[in-house]
């Protein structure tokens, strides 16, 4: 399965922007922070497919909030990491890059104190490449499933 | 929630650190930490990773196979020894890479 649409997109651009003629670090910034969106959207587009009816769907996409979706993700990725399967292993690196992902993108977007290099770029971005490479492979077991239910609904 | 009070294990982290350094100390010239919460104020422990050849950062730059890139790929085996080492820890390891070159440039006292 080749993942198509926004998600893969957004990360296309972030590989331009990182293969730029004039590489900056406004240009790192916002390779990572692209990056990151292009997994926000990749997840919650899957997790919107779970549900049966079309019509409710991008409404169903507007609920999603980053911060349930790092606590679901480090809840997942922790719980992966117990297991020797390598599907189990590959969706805890999905999770993973998720949850690093995310903070990257809170330091590229508004921390000015560091600075974001074009390495740390590069590795960012592939990061997000790699989860990308995963997720297809993964995305038909049950945990995964369980993984993007719980993006969006918390247990009681 | 946000958890509070945890107790960083700086045994348990120096003892990461050391194993990174003693499998890719051909790759890799220091590695540094801190310890604070993240954005979402989540517990977290920041590893600094300081890379020893700057030239080989973009090699195979252009492949489209991510697997093939071999510093990613050593990125990746510095970041999922880390992940081993500290899974059970109540706190999420975060993992910067920067090289030699960069931080000559820099000079971030934090990387030193």
């Amino acid at each position: 399965m080749e993942l198509t649409g926004l998600p893969r997109d957004l990360l296309n651009t972030a590989r331009t922007l990182l293969g730029c003629k004039e590489p900056t670090e406004a240009t790192a910034r916002r390779a990572v922070s692209t990056a990151y969106y292009s997994l926000f959207h990749l997840l919650t587009e899957e997790a919107c497919l779970l549900w049966t009816v079309p019509e409710h769907r991008s409404r169903l996409a507007r609920q999603f909030d980053h911060r349930r979706m790092r606590e679901a993700s480090e809840a997942c990725a922790r719980e992966c990491s117990k297991s020797s399967e390598v599907g189990i292993a590959r969706l805890c690196r999905v999770a993973n890059a998720f949850v690093r992902a995310q903070q990257s993108r809170h330091k590229a977007d508004y921390d000015r104190a560091t600075v974001v290099t074009q390495a740390e770029a590069e590795w960012e971005v592939w990061l997000v490449e790699l989860a990308f490479f995963d997720w297809p492979e993964v995305r038909e077991q049950p945990a995964a499933k369980d993984y993007l239910f719980s993006l969006l609904f918390r247990e009681r | 929630m946000p958890v509070t009070g945890v107790k960083y294990d700086h045994e348990l982290l120096k003892r990461a650190v050391d194993s990174v350094m003693s499998e890719y100390a051909a790759d890799v010239e220091r590695v540094r930490y801190s310890t604070g919460n993240d954005w979402a104020d989540e517990p977290a422990v920041f590893f600094r990773v300081l890379l020893k050849d700057p030239d080989r950062v973009f090699e195979r730059f252009s492949s489209s196979e991510p697997r093939k890139k071999p510093l990613m790929d050593l990125c990746l085996r510095v970041i999922e020894k880390l992940d081993a080492e500290l899974h059970e820890e109540p706190y999420f390891p975060y993992v910067e890479f920067r090289t030699v070159a960069e931080q000559d440039r820099l000079r971030s006292p934090e990387w030193n």
